[in-house]
């Protein structure tokens, strides 16, 4: 299980326009840590997550998720490795009910009937969700959104959770108790967010980008302290 | 309320109903699909003259509403909305067709208001039935009805996403067309070019949230085949359910049902 | 243009019904799925955007009043024609089911009319000979394609909504005057949702080209134009031809010509129907079964349904208000 680490070796990427996203990234995180990405807009944040999940393929340099290259071959794999939670809601819950979308990942799995109800009931549970199960996905109010999200990607099972920004959009109570539950994960986190406060709080190590590249790396306490970086990285 | 605003109401009112747990809700989607159907060939199978027929017929939604513990009334004003295209077809025949059918004092009926009542009540009956199985029932669960009927995957699975991204669509549209009008200066209606741009807009953006959803499908392990289980069993209660409407509908249809009211009341 | 049930006969319904279905399947097996780069999610999102535009009206200019698209052209020239079939008939059961536009009964007619005649007729015959097939399209022959499909779409749609109804037997209006009033009225629909598809096109064209191109290269697969269009035009021979039948087997509707037979002859004695068939016996039974219409003691009839209506009526309003079952949101 400690090889769930994930490795960026002098990763770029360019879009199909010519916008190049991603210049000469390389990061290293391992099992269990939670990791913070702050930069801001178009700085190259989303572009990095999913490079996690294989939904982008570096133009150069090359990512490996726990000793697995992320190649068209291994996507089966990685997916099931890496969970992906997108910042909108309504693009991630699109099935009828919340127990549909809950059990999408495990049914694409083929994992037989008794462990997809298994499973959902599992990751329901672990974000407080379990009585939201028969409701419309369209119904729900914007916490009870965002933590069904976090359900349909944990039923998966995954070694490592990238979650897109996921206390925008939420009133205090909401991404309090958000907070609460990421805290409580033992995967490993890596959360790109503008949210300062919850970086400090629930990442001990944060990565700045600005441009496309990686600006900082190290302990979030210091890296907050330094005015100077975060107005380079347009976060102040 | 705009257009917009009254379709998202109607669309949470259905489900609102939708989410009962009366007899008629419990039973499964595809009795009460075939039921809903069966009523409707029965209502349009009369002969457009026999308007006592028709007009026995009347008594199932109401019941059945009752049944579901969905209030007769407000089905009965939803299918008001079916009356003016009838209406406009329908209102031909009083000016085509002048024999005279019924007579009260002076006042005479010619067979053609006959049939124009007729047919607005077959239309409105028709969509009261609808409108009772689908309060009753959800439009998710008739579909799940609809695919274990036989129909495509494909089919089934568009309808759901069609249903899942209805109000996030209505209410995107709902916001733009609110900052449209703050600043529309009075003017209430799009030209043409405006309208271009402002669909356009939308378009764009409803392609790029697919691109989306479709990068959180992948994420999934999605390889073509949205996965949708479910649990549903065909019991006693449905056949019975069942066979009695159609029961009921056959006697509404071959006995003269009016007749029997009429002994009822009348005498 | 939405028929409602109210306007088809049980045969001409059950009949374009089965055409529906038929296309239906054809149009599940065409379009692509079961590979992970499917359309499945744009073709959910289109529905739902289809509805949600259909909701803003423009104003026709000159004219004071307003409109809206069908969007099958839209639709078309985004998704192809099977997937945008697909689309806009999942956008008519919707309206159908939670909206009450037109019936359940005649879906397979409006899906025929409205759906099948603007995606499989127009779109592949009209707009794409007319709009080429080559990238760089010009703004005018976008707008040329546009409008004509969509004269073409609807027409063919008000042609077979008069078809359909003369056939029920329902309307006294002679087929005639009819098809004229409907071909009129839809001509001018026709012109203002040409423009008003040309405009969003024309907008697509100059802010994200990428997005028409793509579909290009979706439905290029589809170039056989002839082999589908010519599936398209067989099936709806095939449900003209058997609703034409249906009815002319089946019917006994006392209206129209049959009226005039009946009420010289004095009989409603009909042609016995060929067995078999479900409407047949329906009909056979309505024929056994309904008396000689006495109109002057129908009064009686038609005051006894409406007290035992009024009375069950009331008891449902009674027994709903003491039950709170449904929980409002």
């Amino acid at each position: 299980m400690s090889h769930h680490y994930v490795k960026f070796d002098h990763v770029s990427y360019t879009y199909p326009n010519g916008y190049r996203a991603l210049d000469d990234v390389s990061l290293l995180i391992t099992h269990g840590q939670k990791v913070a990405v702050i930069g801001a807009n178009g700085a190259g944040k989303s572009t990095l997550m999913l490079h996690m999940n294989g939904l982008l393929t570096a133009t150069e340099g090359q990512v490996v998720i726990g000793d697995i290259p992320v190649t068209p071959k291994t996507l089966p794999r990685i997916r099931q490795t890496v969970g992906l939670v997108f910042q909108n809601p309504d693009d991630q819950l699109f099935m009828p009910t919340v127990a549909d979308d809950v059990a999408f990942g495990p049914i694409n799995m083929r994992l037989p009937d008794s462990e997809v109800d298994r499973r959902v009931d599992m990751a329901l549970k672990a974000v407080g969700a379990y009585d939201l199960k028969d409701r419309p996905g369209y119904q729900l109010s914007g916490g009870q959104k965002r933590s069904v999200a976090i359900a349909t990607v944990l039923s998966m099972e995954p070694d490592i959770l990238v979650m897109d920004e996921p206390s925008s959009n939420l009133d205090p109570r909401a991404r309090r108790m958000l907070m609460r539950q990421i805290e409580a994960f033992d995967h490993t986190c890596i959360i790109t967010t503008h949210d300062l406060d919850l970086a400090l709080n629930l990442c001990p190590r944060t990565i700045v980008m600005s441009g496309g590249h990686i600006a900082a790396d190290g302990p979030t306490p210091d890296l907050l302290a330094d005015r100077s970086l975060l107005e380079r990285a347009s976060l102040l | 309320m705009t257009a917009i605003e009254r379709a998202l109401y109607e669309l949470n009112e259905i489900d609102g109903y939708a989410c009962g747990s009366s007899l008629m809700h419990r039973l499964d989607p595809r009795a009460k699909t075939i039921v809903t159907l069966l009523y409707i060939a029965t209502v349009l199978s009369f002969r457009l003259d026999s308007l006592t027929g028709i007009m026995s017929l009347w008594i199932f939604p109401i019941l059945l509403s009752a049944l579901g513990g969905i209030s007769y009334n407000r089905v009965f004003v939803k299918s008001l909305y079916v009356l003016p295209f009838i209406a406009l077809i329908g209102i031909f025949n009083p000016i085509f067709d002048r024999r005279p059918a019924l007579t009260a004092g002076h006042v005479v009926i010619t067979v053609g208001w006959l049939q124009f009542i007729s047919i607005c009540l077959r239309g409105m009956l028709a969509v009261q039935a609808s409108l009772i199985l689908v309060m009753t029932t959800g439009f998710m669960k008739i579909c799940h009805g609809l695919r274990r009927m036989g129909l495509p995957a494909v089919f089934t699975t568009q309808l759901l996403m069609v249903h899942r991204y209805l109000s996030v669509l209505l209410k995107e549209a709902a916001s733009m067309d609110c900052a449209r009008r703050s600043r529309g200066y009075g003017r209430r209606h799009y030209t043409p070019r405006l309208w271009g741009i402002f669909i356009g807009q939308l378009l764009v953006r409803t392609v790029a949230r697919a691109g989306r959803i479709h990068m959180a499908m992948l994420s999934r392990g999605f390889d073509g085949n949205a996965a949708i289980r479910s649990t549903m069993r065909w019991s006693a209660a449905d056949t019975i359910f069942l066979t009695a409407c159609a029961a009921a509908f056959a006697i509404a249809r071959l006995a003269d049902l009016s007749r029997l009211f009429n002994i009822l009341t009348l005498r | 243009m939405h028929m409602a049930d109210a306007l088809v006969s049980p045969a001409v319904a059950g009949a374009a019904g089965a055409a529906a279905i038929a296309l239906l399947a054809t149009a599940a097996k065409k379009v692509k799925t079961g590979t992970s780069d499917s359309i499945v999610p744009l073709m959910g999102v289109m529905g739902a955007f289809i509805f949600a535009a259909q909701m803003i009206n423009f104003s026709i200019p000159g004219t004071g009043s307003s409109g809206h698209i069908v969007g099958g052209i839209l639709l078309g020239a985004v998704l192809g024609p099977w997937a945008a079939f697909l689309t806009l008939t999942s956008v008519l059961v919707v309206q159908c089911l939670i909206f009450a536009d037109g019936g359940l009964m005649a879906l397979g007619c409006n899906v025929i009319n409205m759906a099948a005649m603007s995606t499989l007729v127009a779109y592949p015959l009209v707009y794409r000979p007319i709009a080429g097939r080559h990238a760089p399209v010009k703004p005018w022959r976008i707008s040329a394609a546009a409008v004509a499909a969509s004269i073409v779409g609807l027409e063919l749609g008000a042609l077979l909504v008069t078809a359909e109804t003369e056939m029920s037997g329902v309307t006294a209006l002679p087929w005639n005057e009819f098809l004229t009033l409907m071909c009129s009225i839809h001509l001018f629909i026709g012109i203002g949702e040409g423009i008003a598809t040309a405009a969003v096109l024309y907008f697509i064209r100059s802010y994200k080209p990428d997005m028409l191109a793509a579909c290009r290269e979706a439905s290029a697969e589809q170039t056989h134009a002839r082999s589908y269009s010519k599936a398209a035009w067989i099936f709806i021979g095939a449900a003209l031809l058997l609703g034409g039948l249906f009815t002319w087997i089946a019917s006994s509707d006392p209206d129209g010509l049959e009226w005039s037979i009946q009420s010289i002859t004095g009989s409603a004695d009909l042609a016995p129907a060929a067995s078999g068939t479900v409407a047949s016996v329906l009909e056979s039974v309505q024929t056994s079964t309904s008396l000689l219409p006495d109109y002057g003691s129908t009064w009686s009839g038609v005051i006894g349904c409406a007290i035992v209506i009024t009375l069950v009526w009331i008891m449902a309003a009674l027994i709903t208000r003491k039950k709170p079952a449904v929980k409002k949101l």
